[in-house]
C-alpha cells in the first residue's frame, strides 16, 4: 500500500500527487468554504479520476502531526491487493438513522468485506443510532462526525460527489487489508457518582435530582458565563450499570430556561454519571495508548493511520493539541501516514471489537495496511 | 500579555526590550499559553473546592443517617424480648441489647470489652467460648439451647442462635448471638411428654411407656442371655369400689395400690399402670426361681391390706399373672397376652392370687378366640334356637308367663353353655344382634301363641347391659314396632335385666327403660339377692318382678337363713309393690315353702325344663303333664 498526502490552501492551491492518478482511496478533510464548492470535488476528480473520494468538513484537519485550519488535506492510497467501495446515504428530517445506517451496511456487505470506515454530518445525525445501526453485522467500523470548527453551524460530508450537508458515507475495505483500532480519552473522572434523574435522548434535565445546568455552573465558576464553550472543560462519563465501562459525552449547548444541558450523544436516565476533569498530560498520554493499540503488528508496515479526534479535546488543549499526534506518530513510526480531522464525535469500538459506539473526547486511530 | 512573562522579558532582555514581528507572535503564543494554564487552574482550583463542599455535605447527611438507623437499630434491638449480642472474633464483647443487659445484670458499658471468662464462671463461659468458635469455623448460623441463670435466680431455657456478620465486602467482623426465651416451650413439651408417658393419677408409667421399657428390658437381656418376668395385676372387686364409694375413693385407692405395689419392687424393677386397676411389673435381673413368686406374694399380701381411704375403708385384693421371657415367649405382643391369661386363670381360680402361665392357658385362648370366630356365623347359620321355660302363678297353678332362653347349637360343639358364650357376645358386640333376634322371635311366638295362651300370657326376654349401651334407641324402636306390625301389645313382654344396670344407671339406661315402661313392657330383676339388693333403685325405676335367684331356692328346705332371707324379700317385694318370680324351683318341698311365704310365681325343672317353642305350645294346649297342686 502506497500512500501520499497533499493540501489546498487559500494561498496554493492543489498540487502534487500526480503521480498517484491511479489512487484507490482519497480522504479529504477541510476546514475551509472552498471544501464546500463543487470545485473542489471536481479538482481531486480530475487528479484521481480512478478513486473514491470521500471525507468531511472538519475542527481542523490532521497532515501529518500537524493541525491544519483553513485549509483542505487529501489523502491518496493506492492498494496493491485491497479494494474498496462506497455507500451514501441522505438524511432526512425525522429519518430512522438507525435503519439507514443498517441499509448502508447491507449494500456493502460482502464475504471479503475487511472493516467499515464512516463519516457523517455533524449536526443532523444521532451518532448514537448511527452506531447501532451500524453494528449487528460482524464488521469493524471506524469514523466519525464532521465538525464545523467551534462554530457547531453546518457540516458537510463528500463521498464521490461535491460535499453536502445531511449525509453519510460509508466505505467498505475489502480484500487483503488488515484494520486496528484504538480508542482511548485519557480525561479524570472526579468527584461523587451521581445519577442522571431526568433525561430525553442527549438532553440532560436533573442530576441527583437537581437541575443539571445549575451543577455545571457551580463547577465551572467565573467561566460559567462562557457556556456552552467552557463546558468542554467537564465532559461527562456515565455507565447504565457499576459493570459497564463508562462512556464520554462532551456538553454542546445550554438552555437556560429549561435549566437543561445538550450532550453530543445520548445520556439514559438512571445511568450513572460522574463529571470529568481535564488533566492535559493525561489526554496526550492517551492518544499514545490508541496509537499501541492500532499499532501494525510490524514496525516496518507502510500504513495509513486514521486519526479523528474530538474538538473538545482541541479546545483543551489548545496549543498543546499537536502533541497528542507526535505522540502517535512517535508510536507507530516515520512509515506511518497520518491522517484524519478533529470531529463532532467518534466512532470507533471501545472494549468490545465489532461494537461501535458513538464517543466524544476520545482520540481514535485506526490504522490500515496490506 | 501575562503579567508574569512581561516581567520575565524585562528581568532578562532589559526594560527596553521591543518585539517585533515573528517575536511578538511568538510571545503572545507564550503568554496565552500562561493565561490558560492559569485560567485552568482556576477552574481545577473551583472545581476542587466544589467538591469537596459537596462531600463535606455528603458526608454530614450520612452521618446523620447513619445516627438515624443506629438509633433506629438500637430501638429495635432493645424492644425485642430477645437477647441480642454482638462480639469481635476473639470473643470481645462489642455490644447487646438491654434483654442482654438484664440477662447479664450489668449495663452494656460494663459488658463491651470484656470476654465471656471475665463475665461468667469458668464453665459457662468455655461452653460459650467453643459454641462461637465451632459457629465461626463453619461460617455458618447455628442454633444451641443451653439452660442459663438470670442474677435474680430464675432458670430459663435459652435457644441461642449464632451467626456471623461480615463487612459489605466479605470481611469477617464477628458474630450475633440471639438468645430466645424458650423455657415455657421446654416446660410444656416436657409435660406433653410426660402426659403422653406417664400415667397422670398415679405417676407410674402408662401404657406406651411400658411398652417402650419391656422392649428395651427384653434387648437387653437378650444380649446378657438372662430372663425377665412379667406380672399382670388386676385388682379384684375395685369395680365395685367404684360404683359403690364413688370415682374419687376409685381413684385414691388406686394411688394407693400402686404406691404398695412399687414398694414391693426393687429400684430396678419397672412398675407401669396400664389403665383401670391393671397393673404391670417387669421383674429383671432374677436371681433364683422363687424370687418372682415371692414378690407376687407380698404384692397380694400387701393389697389385700385394708385401704383407708378418708372415712372409708375399702379391701380389695389382686389377682396376678406371670410370664417369662424367654420361655414363654419372646415379644411384648405374646408376653403380655400371655400375662393377661394367667391373670385371668388367677380369677377364675377364686381371685387373690398368682398364676403362671402355662399352655394350657394359651390353648384355653385360642379356643376361645375359635369360640367367638364361630359365634360370628351362627345367626345366619341358624345355628340358635329360643327354648321357653314356663312361669308358673302359684295360686292358680296353671302357666302364667314363660322365659325365653337363647340356645346354641353348634355344629361340632354340639350345645354351648349361655355361661360360655354370651360373655363373648357381649364383648364383640355380637349381643346386639342376637338380641334382636331373640325379641323378635320371642315376639313372632307369641303372635302365633294368641289363641293359646291364657289372658295376660307374658314372655320374658333377658336382656345385656350392652343392649342398653348402645347409643339412641333405634333397635328399641324397632322393637316396639315389630310388637306393634304383630298385633301385640307391650304387656305381653318382660324385660329381664341385673341389679349391676342399675347401679350408676347412665342417662341412656334410664332413658331406655322408661320407653319400655311407657310402651307397657314391665320389667324383671334377675337373680336377686347375688348382688348389691339395693332397695332404693326398685322403686326408683319403676321395677315390677324380683326374680330370687336359685342359689337361695335350692337351699330353701335345707337352710335356714335361705328361708328366712326368701321370705324376706317376698314380704319387701309385697311391700313395694312388686311381684316376686322364684327361680330354680325343683322339688315339692321347696314349692310348698314358696307357697307358705306367699310367692307370686315359681319357675324350675319341678315343672318343666326349658323347651323348644313346639314343645311349649303343646304345654300351653294341653298343660303340664304333671301339674303341682
Amino acid at each position: 500500500m502506497e500512500t501520499m498526502q497533499i493540501s489546498w490552501t487559500p494561498d496554493a492551491a492543489w498540487s502534487g500527487g500526480e503521480a498517484f492518478r491511479d489512487a484507490d482511496l482519497v480522504l479529504v478533510f477541510a476546514d475551509a468554504a472552498y471544501f464546500e464548492t463543487p470545485d473542489c470535488y471536481q479538482a481531486l476528480k480530475e487528479k484521481f479520476p480512478q478513486a473514491c473520494i470521500a471525507g468531511c468538513s472538519s475542527s481542523g484537519s490532521v497532515l501529518g502531526s500537524v493541525i491544519s485550519d483553513g485549509d483542505v488535506v487529501a489523502t491518496a492510497m493506492r492498494f496493491e491487493r485491497g479494494k474498496v467501495r462506497l455507500a451514501v446515504a441522505d438524511v432526512t428530517p425525522g429519518a430512522n438513522i438507525r435503519m439507514l445506517a443498517a441499509g448502508l451496511m447491507e449494500q456493502l456487505l460482502s464475504d471479503d468485506l475487511r472493516h467499515v470506515l464512516v463519516f457523517s454530518d455533524g449536526l443532523m445525525v444521532n451518532g448514537s443510532e448511527l452506531a447501532a445501526g451500524l453494528n449487528g453485522y460482524g464488521i469493524s467500523v471506524s469514523g466519525g462526525l464532521a465538525g464545523d470548527g467551534a462554530r457547531f453551524g453546518k457540516t458537510w460530508v463528500m463521498a464521490d460527489a461535491p460535499a453536502r450537508s445531511g449525509c453519510i458515507a460509508v466505505i467498505g475495505l475489502y480484500g487483503d487489508v488488515v484494520v486496528k483500532s484504538g480508542c482511548f480519552a485519557g480525561w479524570q473522572e472526579f468527584g461523587a457518582e451521581r445519577t442522571i434523574t431526568k433525561s430525553i435522548g442527549n438532553v440532560v434535565s436533573e442530576i441527583d435530582n437537581q437541575p443539571a445546568l445549575e451543577l455545571y455552573k457551580k463547577y465551572l465558576g467565573e467561566m460559567a458565563s462562557e457556556l456552552p464553550g467552557s463546558g468542554l472543560r467537564f465532559p461527562l462519563s456515565f455507565r447504565k450499570s457499576r459493570d459497564e465501562q463508562a462512556i464520554i459525552r462532551t456538553l454542546l449547548a445550554v438552555d437556560e430556561d429549561a435549566q437543561s444541558l445538550t450532550f453530543a450523544g445520548d445520556v439514559p436516565q438512571g445511568s450513572l454519571c460522574k463529571l470529568m476533569r481535564t488533566n492535559l498530560d493525561s489526554l496526550i498520554e492517551s492518544a499514545g495508548s490508541a496509537a499501541m493499540e492500532a499499532k501494525p503488528q510490524h514496525n516496518a508496515t507502510a500504513a495509513l493511520c486514521l486519526v479523528v479526534s474530538c474538538v473538545g479535546r482541541r479546545l483543551v488543549l489548545g496549543q498543546r493539541t499537536e502533541e497528542e499526534l507526535d505522540v502517535v506518530r512517535e508510536k507507530l513510526g516515520a512509515q506511518t501516514t497520518l491522517a484524519g480531522f478533529y470531529s463532532y464525535g467518534e466512532l470507533a469500538p471501545f472494549s468490545d471489537v465489532l461494537q461501535c459506539s458513538l464517543h466524544n473526547q476520545t482520540m481514535t486511530v485506526t490504522t490500515i495496511y496490506e | 500579555m501575562h503579567r508574569l512573562l512581561i516581567r520575565q522579558l524585562q528581568r532578562h532582555l532589559g526594560k527596553d526590550f521591543a518585539p517585533d514581528g515573528k517575536w511578538q507572535e511568538f510571545l503572545d503564543a507564550i503568554s496565552s499559553y500562561y493565561r490558560e494554564t492559569d485560567q485552568d487552574k482556576a477552574l481545577l482550583e473551583n472545581a476542587l473546592a466544589v467538591n469537596s463542599d459537596e462531600l463535606t455535605t455528603a458526608n454530614e447527611q450520612l452521618r446523620k443517617h447513619a445516627e438515624q438507623e443506629h438509633a433506629l437499630l438500637r430501638g429495635v434491638m432493645n424492644s425485642i424480648p430477645d437477647l441480642i449480642f454482638f462480639k469481635a472474633p476473639e470473643g470481645v464483647y462489642l455490644g447487646c441489647n438491654r434483654a442482654f443487659e438484664r440477662y447479664m445484670g450489668m449495663p452494656e458499658s460494663a459488658i463491651i470489652g470484656k470476654m465471656d471468662s471475665d463475665l461468667l464462671d469458668a464453665a459457662t463461659a468455655a461452653s460459650s467460648r467453643n459454641l462461637d468458635q465451632e459457629m465461626l469455623a463453619q461460617a455458618q448460623p447455628h442454633v444451641s439451647e443451653e439452660w442459663v441463670t438470670y442474677p435474680d435466680g430464675s432458670k430459663v431455657c435459652l435457644e441461642m442462635l449464632r451467626t456471623p456478620y461480615s463487612s459489605m465486602d466479605g470481611k469477617l467482623l464477628g458474630l450475633i448471638g440471639i438468645g430466645r426465651d424458650i423455657t415455657d416451650r421446654k416446660l410444656s413439651e416436657e409435660l406433653i411428654w410426660r402426659q403422653a408417658n406417664f400415667d397422670l393419677l398415679t405417676s407410674l408409667p402408662n401404657r406406651y411407656m411400658f411398652r417402650d421399657r419391656l422392649e428395651q428390658e427384653i434387648r437387653k437381656v437378650r444380649r446378657a442371655g438372662l430372663a425377665l418376668a412379667l406380672l399382670f395385676i388386676d385388682l379384684d372387686h375395685f369395680k365395685e369400689i367404684n360404683d359403690t364409694l364413688g370415682h374419687h375413693i376409685g381413684d385414691e385407692l388406686l394411688v394407693e395400690a400402686a404406691r404398695r405395689i412399687s414398694a414391693c419392687t426393687r429400684e430396678s424393677d419397672s412398675v407401669a399402670r396400664l389403665g383401670g386397676d391393671e397393673f404391670t411389673v417387669i421383674l429383671t435381673h432374677l436371681p433364683e426361681g422363687e424370687h418372682v413368686e415371692w414378690i407376687a406374694q407380698k404384692i397380694i399380701t400387701r393389697l389385700a391390706e385394708p385401704f383407708l381411704l378418708g372415712d372409708e375403708v375399702a379391701y380389695v385384693s389382686a389377682s396376678i399373672g406371670i410370664t417369662f421371657y424367654p420361655t414363654d415367649a419372646t415379644n411384648v405382643e405374646q408376653l403380655l397376652k400371655n400375662a393377661d391369661q394367667a391373670m385371668y386363670a388367677a380369677k377364675n381360680m377364686g381371685r387373690n392370687r398368682y398364676s403362671y402361665f402355662t399352655p394350657a392357658l394359651q390353648e384355653a385362648a385360642k379356643d376361645r378366640l375359635r369360640l367367638i370366630n364361630d359365634l360370628r356365623g351362627a345367626l345366619a347359620a341358624k345355628q340358635f334356637q329360643v327354648y321357653f321355660q314356663p312361669i308358673m302363678e302359684l295360686a292358680a297353678g296353671r302357666i302364667h308367663k314363660a322365659e325365653a332362653l337363647l340356645r346354641w347349637q353348634h355344629p361340632q360343639r354340639g350345645m354351648v353353655s349361655t355361661a360360655e358364650f354370651i360373655p363373648l357376645a357381649e364383648e364383640t358386640g355380637l349381643i346386639i344382634e342376637i338380641g334382636n333376634w331373640v325379641f323378635q322371635e320371642v315376639a313372632r311366638w307369641l303372635a302365633h301363641w294368641k289363641g293359646l295362651s291364657p289372658e295376660g300370657f307374658q314372655v320374658s326376654v333377658n336382656m345385656s347391659p350392652i343392649q342398653f349401651k348402645v347409643e339412641g334407641n333405634i333397635h328399641q324402636q324397632l322393637w316396639l314396632d315389630y310388637l306393634d306390625s304383630l298385633g301385640l301389645s307391650g304387656n305381653s313382654i318382660v324385660i329381664e335385666i341385673t341389679e349391676g344396670l342399675l347401679l350408676n344407671a347412665d342417662p341412656q339406661v334410664v332413658e331406655k327403660l322408661l320407653k319400655f315402661r311407657d310402651a307397657g313392657i314391665q320389667v324383671a330383676i334377675d337373680d336377686f339377692g347375688t348382688g348389691y339388693s339395693s332397695l332404693a333403685y326398685l322403686k326408683k325405676f319403676d321395677i315390677d318382678y324380683l326374680k330370687i335367684d336359685q342359689s337361695f331356692v335350692r337351699n330353701l328346705a335345707s337352710d335356714p337363713d335361705d328361708k328366712v332371707l326368701c321370705e324376706a324379700i317376698i314380704v319387701m317385694a309385697h311391700k313395694l309393690g312388686l311381684k316376686v318370680i322364684a327361680e330354680g324351683v325343683e322339688t315339692e318341698e321347696q314349692h310348698n315353702l314358696l307357697s307358705a311365704a306367699g310367692c307370686d310365681y315359681v319357675q324350675g325343672y319341678l315343672f318343666s325344663r326349658p323347651v323348644p317353642p313346639q314343645e311349649f305350645e303343646a304345654l300351653l294346649e294341653h298343660g303340664l303333664k304333671n301339674p303341682v297342686r
